[in-house]
């Protein structure tokens, strides 16, 4: 009886365990695979798109910023490298780069960049690197990512500019 | 008893009982602000690996259930309100005064939340200040009042809904004080006023 009972508790132990770091470790693929395949279900894949400014119906993200233009990629670079073209404006702008496990691999912000253009190629976990040009190359922690363009808006008459600034960013695949 | 069903039982006990604190230890875990990596810095809190490889998987889960898409810390440092000046949760019922100066950043914002971490719906569209809306004292400091009611001068909406609320304060670009020190360096007060 009493060897019965041990099992079952040392069985209990080890199952606790095991769901306790799978839980855990699962949640950040779970969020961004929910971002990606589910919020954003119906916007293009490897394609720039350009949010409205956030208000209160902004609700696929947690915790938007209300200050800050997003421009959104969800790049799939598992065939072929994407080429990001972003014209900066006068004030804050970065990009960043998410995996699929939601780390931030790279940003990029106006102050770093050494022109008022930027251009970053994103090549897959492992393919090969074409000839960049100038472009900043980045290599891909997954395949299967976001990319993010911020740029804060310091007033209301500064918005209609840098919606012109955020629809002329592009990114697009390249052989 | 007879030994498939002492079988039976035990599988049932380990499901259940190994389930259930597996579950209730990893969700006390992850929404913990105090999982490895926070430093807490008065009625606030950050975790300087958020966003990053460096992120424990408990910091990665809450930041992905609280936080998704945060940047890393060379771009930006979040800290998330911890609570009133008498260690209570914030509610939208409740008046708040929010004090400080501007922090040592490019760029700052203050930004409230619901306890479904969006924006709070109101009718004046605001839900945050930072460093181009916020209207200074003379002395260079700023007072917000975070209320559901209107205040004068830098008025942050609670709403109407009575919910929990969280503030998020975005330092983009820090000066260096905030990565030597980020549970030294002067952070806003934020003290209740009342209740509803």
């Amino acid at each position: 009886m009493k060897k019965w009972i041990l099992w079952t508790a040392l069985a209990s132990f080890l199952f606790a365990v095991i769901v306790h770091v799978g839980l855990v470790s699962y949640i950040p693929y779970k969020a961004m695979d929910t971002v990606m395949n589910v919020r954003f279900k119906d916007l293009p894949r490897n394609t720039m798109n350009p949010s409205p400014p956030i208000t209160e119906q902004s609700r696929n993200v947690v915790r938007p910023s209300p200050d800050i233009l997003y421009t959104i990629c969800m790049y799939d670079v598992s065939k072929k490298p994407l080429l990001f073209t972003c014209k900066l404006p006068d004030g804050y702008w970065s990009a960043s780069f998410y995996a699929d496990d939601t780390d931030n691999f790279y940003v990029i912000n106006d102050r770093q960049a050494k022109s008022k253009t930027v251009e970053i190629l994103l090549v897959g976990k492992s393919t090969p690197v074409p000839d960049a040009g100038g472009a900043i190359v980045l290599r891909a922690q997954s395949d299967k990512g976001l990319a993010l363009i911020r740029v804060i808006v310091p007033d209301e008459k500064s918005l209609p500019g840098l919606i012109e600034v955020q629809k002329q960013a592009t990114c697009k695949q390249v052989d | 008893m007879k030994k498939p069903l002492k079988i039976m039982l035990a599988v049932l006990a380990v499901l259940v009982i190994g389930g259930g604190i597996g579950y209730g230890t990893a969700v006390a875990a992850y929404e913990s602000m105090y999982s490895r990596g926070t430093v807490r810095n008065g009625q606030w809190a950050t975790n300087l690996a958020a966003g990053s490889a460096e992120a424990s998987i408990y910091t990665r889960a809450n930041i992905a259930l609280h936080g998704l898409l945060a940047l890393a810390k060379s771009e930006t440092v979040y800290y998330q309100c911890l609570g009133d000046d008498k260690g209570e949760q914030l509610r939208s019922n409740c008046d708040y005064r929010i004090e400080g100066n501007a922090p040592d950043a490019r760029w700052w914002s203050i930004t409230a939340y619901g306890q479904d971490d969006f924006l709070i719906p109101n009718e004046q569209k605001r839900y945050s200040f930072n460093t181009n809306t916020v209207k200074l004292n003379l002395d260079g400091n700023y007072v917000i009042y975070l209320s559901g009611l209107p205040k004068e001068g830098n008025w942050l909406p609670s709403g109407t809904k009575d919910q929990k609320v969280a503030l998020s304060l975005r330092l983009y670009n820090p000066g260096q004080p905030v990565y030597d020190n980020p549970g030294g360096i002067e952070l806003p007060r934020i003290t209740r006023e009342g209740c509803k």
